[in-house]
């Protein structure tokens, strides 16, 4: 997919008058509520830098840190599964369920189970497969995706699911959210009784200690993981962290930055022993890779708290099913080039004003608009960018490095811009950038014109005139020239 | 005390929805002045069918239960001390489960349970009341804290490689539990209980 069609994608969230408005509301809540949590804890920066270390010494350690997991896990009489990718941990759950004749499921929400689609694969294999987390549950009689990682209903308002309730489960219409809730409550503690299997994420996975670490609010997650005979936790591998001394920090700011709480209301930790027989399912799908660049590696200390998407002012103008992608917001910008939750998300990247708000909540300090950056520059160095675009800047660098055609040049376009500012339907080249906002008109004669008429003095005779600097710039931006040239050359080679 | 008033404090905004008010804490001198808080709750709201966990400290207050439900207000169970008797179905069937608390954390008026024989974990998650009773030496003031508190020294890392790990306790499951069961997931909205207790009463026991 290319950044034109991400454009339309975008351009058609845009036109949409009542799109952003719940996005608008709800993270200008989450927010505020975020600002307030964070304040109120005296070191909270503290513990986020305890998180933040937290988690890269997990990404640092990972393959030795996942052995001890295992050791831990199945020592307890838990079982470990490894899955390469979506195919393989599609299989590894059939046949765990097969294996202990369990078919209907009930599924507490995990980002990874969006990622492998597997709600469609089980489905398909006849399982019954019921979401319990209300978010998901509404998403799902909706036959749509979440929007929102930690509310995944968040695109739809009370009568839109007073009417999908109506319809789907043939209650009475209502509009109010605690009836509504009711109605979800009862159907869901009867599946919850009644099922063979419950299918969870994992927030953390604790090498040490062997336990599986799962944060909620509503108590589905806990139904899920005790009350059927067979427990799958689907666990992205980079979940994985050494000791508990590390959860402390990693609880101390995971619920304060998602929803301003200071503690969800469970917090469930779980240990291998005992009823029900536990499997956890690592997956890979690309993390691997990803744990060994040497920068990107920190997409992998993300834990899923959503902070970043209530900070984006992009995620909240163009809402999460823009993205096209499990994960949306600024961490699904960086996880869709990798292929996480999307096979097409090469130009997400792009979906950022590179703003940093994003960083500035970050729980675990993952500098996004600067690996967002990075992800922009593996698009255009694999051939995401357009000839025009090439082409341009291939121009541009002929004419900067040639002062007098630059002056030259730039005297036609004053001249051309001259006129009342160019405003929307702008000239060609400039279109993207004149959509949004008024081309100013330029100046008609240059600064260094204007200066020297002024009586100012110009560069060779000001007093902090230095040769050999103005010399040094000169050759730095000669060596860009000439290394853009062979890296040009380099790829038309290879293509 | 200090904790126990934060934990006090820290909890009521948690008790809070647009229906009302669902719980309280209530501090007390010994465990036969919660019992007696407990049958009166269990009158008012009311409780008819009470089920308690298996624990010993809470053998005061079961007594006190038996003797109450005795008059026929309401209808008292407890579970054996060394392991869970009843199916989640019936579990289900009780309108409030009494259970005790591992580690109380004030910052964030949390209770940890450690998952075991002396109480079974559908007990503060099925029925629609959860009632718990601790002595207030359980309280920390951090999560960190408790966390230190309910992990054996093995677990924290301290073993050698070469120990022979058949003989080693299993890792636990832990649940800390933060006010009851509540979503947001339509428009944002608070609304108690989600899928957990609707309802959570704590009474905090003096026993220093």
């Amino acid at each position: 997919m290319s950044i034109r069609e991400l454009r339309a994608r975008i351009g058609e969230a845009l036109s949409d008058p009542t799109l952003s408005l719940p996005y608008e509301k709800a993270t200008a809540t989450a927010r505020a509520k975020r600002a307030k949590a964070a304040l109120e804890l005296p070191d909270f920066e503290d513990q986020r830098q305890l998180a933040a270390d937290a988690r890269r010494d997990a990404i640092d350690h990972l393959e030795s840190l996942l052995k001890l997991f295992e050791k831990r896990f199945t020592r307890d009489g838990g079982h470990v599964h490894h899955a390469a990718d979506t195919t393989e941990a599609q299989d590894i759950v059939t046949a765990i369920l097969r294996k202990h004749g369990a078919h209907s499921v009930v599924k507490a929400k995990s980002m990874l189970s969006e990622e492998i689609a597997l709600n469609e694969h089980l489905i398909a294999g006849g399982h019954e497969v019921y979401e319990t987390d209300l978010g998901e549950f509404i998403v799902q009689i909706a036959g749509q995706r979440p929007s929102h990682i930690t509310a995944p209903a968040l695109h739809l308002d009370r009568k839109d699911i007073g009417k999908l309730f109506h319809e789907k489960l043939g209650v009475d219409t209502t509009e109010d959210p605690v009836e509504l809730t009711m109605v979800a409550r009862r159907l869901l503690r009867e599946r919850f009784l009644n099922a063979d299997a419950g299918i969870s994420g994992a927030n953390f996975l604790i090498a040490q200690t062997g336990q599986i670490v799962l944060l909620e609010n509503e108590g589905n997650i806990r139904m899920c993981t005790t009350l059927p005979r067979v427990h799958i936790a689907l666990v992205g591998l980079e979940k994985v962290i050494r000791s508990m001394e590390d959860l402390g920090p990693l609880l101390s700011v995971i619920a304060r930055s998602a929803t301003g709480q200071k503690m969800g209301a469970y917090t469930s930790i779980l240990g291998a022993a005992g009823t029900p027989q536990r499997h956890v399912v690592l997956v890979d799908n690309q993390r691997r890779a990803l744990a060994n660049h040497p920068r990107k590696r920190d997409i992998l200390t993300c834990i899923r708290c959503g902070a970043c998407l209530n900070a984006c002012p992009v995620y909240e103008r163009i809402g999460g099913h823009t993205y096209e992608s499990a994960y949306s917001g600024p961490i699904g910008a960086l996880l869709g080039p990798h292929h996480l939750g999307t096979d097409h998300g090469r130009e997400l990247p792009f979906a950022s004003s590179l703003c940093g708000a994003c960083s500035e909540v970050c729980p675990v300090k993952i500098d996004i608009p600067e690996l967002l950056r990075l992800e922009r520059e593996r698009y255009v160095e694999t051939g995401g960018a357009t000839v025009a675009e090439r082409l341009a800047w291939w121009l541009w660098s002929k004419v900067l490095v040639r002062p007098r055609l630059y002056r030259f040049l730039a005297r036609i376009g004053r001249g051309a811009l001259q006129g009342p500012g160019i405003v929307a339907e702008g000239t060609f080249a400039l279109r993207d950038w004149t959509a949004g906002r008024e081309l100013p008109t330029p100046a008609s004669t240059s600064f260094v014109h204007q200066w020297k008429r002024a009586g100012g003095a110009t560069t060779k005779e000001a007093p902090g005139w230095d040769r050999t600097r103005v010399k040094k710039a000169w050759e730095a931006t000669r060596k860009a020239r000439r290394s853009w040239s062979a890296s040009r050359r380099r790829r038309k080679r290879s293509n | 005390m200090i904790l126990a008033e934060r934990f006090t404090r820290e909890m009521q905004p948690l008790l809070r929805s647009s229906e009302g008010i669902h719980g309280a804490v209530h501090r007390c001198e010994n465990f036969e002045e919660a019992a007696e808080g407990i049958i009166r709750l269990a009158r008012e709201l009311p409780l008819p069918k009470l089920v308690m966990a298996g624990r010993r400290e809470l053998d005061p207050v079961a007594k006190a239960l038996e003797e109450a439900a005795g008059q026929g207000d309401f209808r008292f169970e407890r579970d054996r001390k060394t392991e869970s008797s009843r199916t989640f179905h019936e579990y289900g069937e009780f309108d409030a489960g009494i259970g005790g608390a591992d580690i109380l954390i004030a910052e964030s008026a949390t209770i940890g349970l450690v998952a075991g024989p002396e109480e079974a974990r559908a007990l503060s998650l099925l029925p629609s009341t959860h009632i718990v009773v601790a002595p207030v030496s359980r309280l920390v003031e951090r999560i960190h804290e408790a966390l230190a508190r309910l992990t054996p020294l093995r677990d924290q890392g301290n073993e050698p490689e070469n120990s022979a790990g058949a003989e080693e306790p299993p890792a636990s499951t832990i649940t800390f539990i933060t006010g009851p069961s509540r979503t947001a997931d339509i428009e944002k909205i608070l609304v108690l209980p989600a899928h957990g207790p609707s309802r959570l009463y704590v009474w905090l026991v003096e026993d220093r």
